[in-house]
């Protein structure tokens, strides 16, 4: 009787540790600069003894479309496939992870029993140092700097900078044409709190990115304890 | 009797209990959400359970934005990563609401537990460094639903 337990509970924890093997977690994705979307391959193995059905694959975002290669969701042991991934680059910049959950047949909503994780990196062609500029309320209304670099295969012009706050003033510095710019941000006070988005439009053919856009705040004073 | 008539015995005085109940006891009920048991000592640093939340908090709804609009938190700022938003509407309007709300500590939903989104849009929220505390809830607005519910 023992004997016969201890096979049980061997098979049922090797069925349990089965399941779909995919090749790769995790998959990293150089995106073009121009791309509007960028697709890539999750191949997989049923490596347990049973067949296995997936019942939903998501990536719980509308910027990534999940497919099973072919519709097909039932998989014999040893049987291989594939999960096609689709991401909407939109107006991303930077390195992008999106998880994507497989449930198979059985599972519970909160615990699939995959995920594998789609890394896009798309290139940052204009950076903005920093993202906000902070003043206290009560401070001296000094002059700070906002930079602005470009990395790009050809120059990128500021066209304009704008203030959507009239208590900051904003004034373009070129640093060098077409790959360097300061913009001086000068609060004309500063005893009361105040919020400024700082528009930065651009001559970039890539007009998704041409407009960027960073902050500038007086904050309320916190007096420390 | 053969299989076929078996099964249709089956299925038919099955249909008719079912029948029975919906008319006795109406409409089921939505579902309860299945939301994982939110362990402070296993969450992730960034993440903060529905029962830690409080009042005075901002929340960011990183879910599509027809889901926002249906039943989305009061007093919530949309932020989701559709293609077809402008991201720098939602990076803008998060801004000034973090700013004008001078609220400490900023928490981001998506969906479920399992969405990735509210981990994306809490990194960009901390890289505008406006100041306040950002956090992800942990279980996602399944959560929400069961802790208003219970």
């Amino acid at each position: 009787m023992k004997l016969f337990l201890s096979a049980w509970i061997a098979l049922a924890t090797t069925l349990a540790a089965a399941g779909l093997k995919f090749e790769e977690s995790l998959i990293e994705v150089p995106a073009p600069i121009d791309a509007e979307t960028v697709t890539r391959d999750f191949k997989f193995t049923n490596t347990g003894d049973t067949t296995l059905v997936i019942r939903e694959a998501d990536a719980g975002c509308s910027c990534l479309a999940v497919q099973v290669a072919g519709g097909k969701l039932s998989y014999a042991p040893g049987e291989i496939g594939t999960l096609r991934a689709k991401f909407e680059l939109g107006s991303f910049q930077g390195t992008v992870d999106k998880p994507i959950n497989i449930w198979l047949q059985g599972d519970p909503d909160e615990k699939p029993s995959n995920t594998v994780t789609m890394r896009v990196h798309i290139p940052q062609i204009i950076s903005l140092e920093p993202r906000t500029l902070k003043w206290e309320t009560g401070s001296e209304p000094v002059m700070q700097v906002l930079e602005i670099g470009m990395d790009y295969e050809k120059p990128v012009h500021v066209k304009s900078v704008a203030s959507s706050n009239p208590d900051f003033e904003v004034k373009l510095v070129t640093v060098e044409e077409g790959k360097k710019y300061h913009v001086e941000v000068t609060p004309k006070r500063t005893y009361t709190p105040g919020l400024s988005i700082i528009r930065i439009e651009t001559d970039l053919e890539i007009k998704k990115h041409s407009i960027q856009q960073s902050f500038a705040a007086i904050s309320p004073r916190i007096d420390k304890k | 009797m053969n299989a076929l008539a078996q099964f249709t015995a089956v299925a038919g005085l099955s249909l008719a209990a079912a029948g029975a109940t919906w008319l006795a006891k109406g409409r089921p009920a939505f579902p309860e959400p299945k939301v994982a048991v939110c362990d402070k000592a296993l969450i992730k640093d960034d993440e903060i359970c529905p029962a830690d939340v409080p009042e005075d908090v901002l929340w960011i709804d990183a879910r599509p934005r027809p889901e926002w609009m249906e039943n989305g938190l009061e007093g919530s700022v949309l932020w989701n990563l559709d293609p077809k938003e402008d991201a720098r509407v939602f990076e803008a309007q998060a801004a000034t609401r973090i700013f004008e709300s001078g609220a400490s500590l900023v928490v981001v939903y998506c969906g479920t537990e399992a969405c990735g989104t509210s981990r994306i849009i809490a990194d960009r929220i901390k890289s505008l460094n406006l100041g306040p505390t950002v956090k992800i809830l942990f279980g996602g607005w399944d959560a929400l639903r069961l802790r208003d519910s219970s």
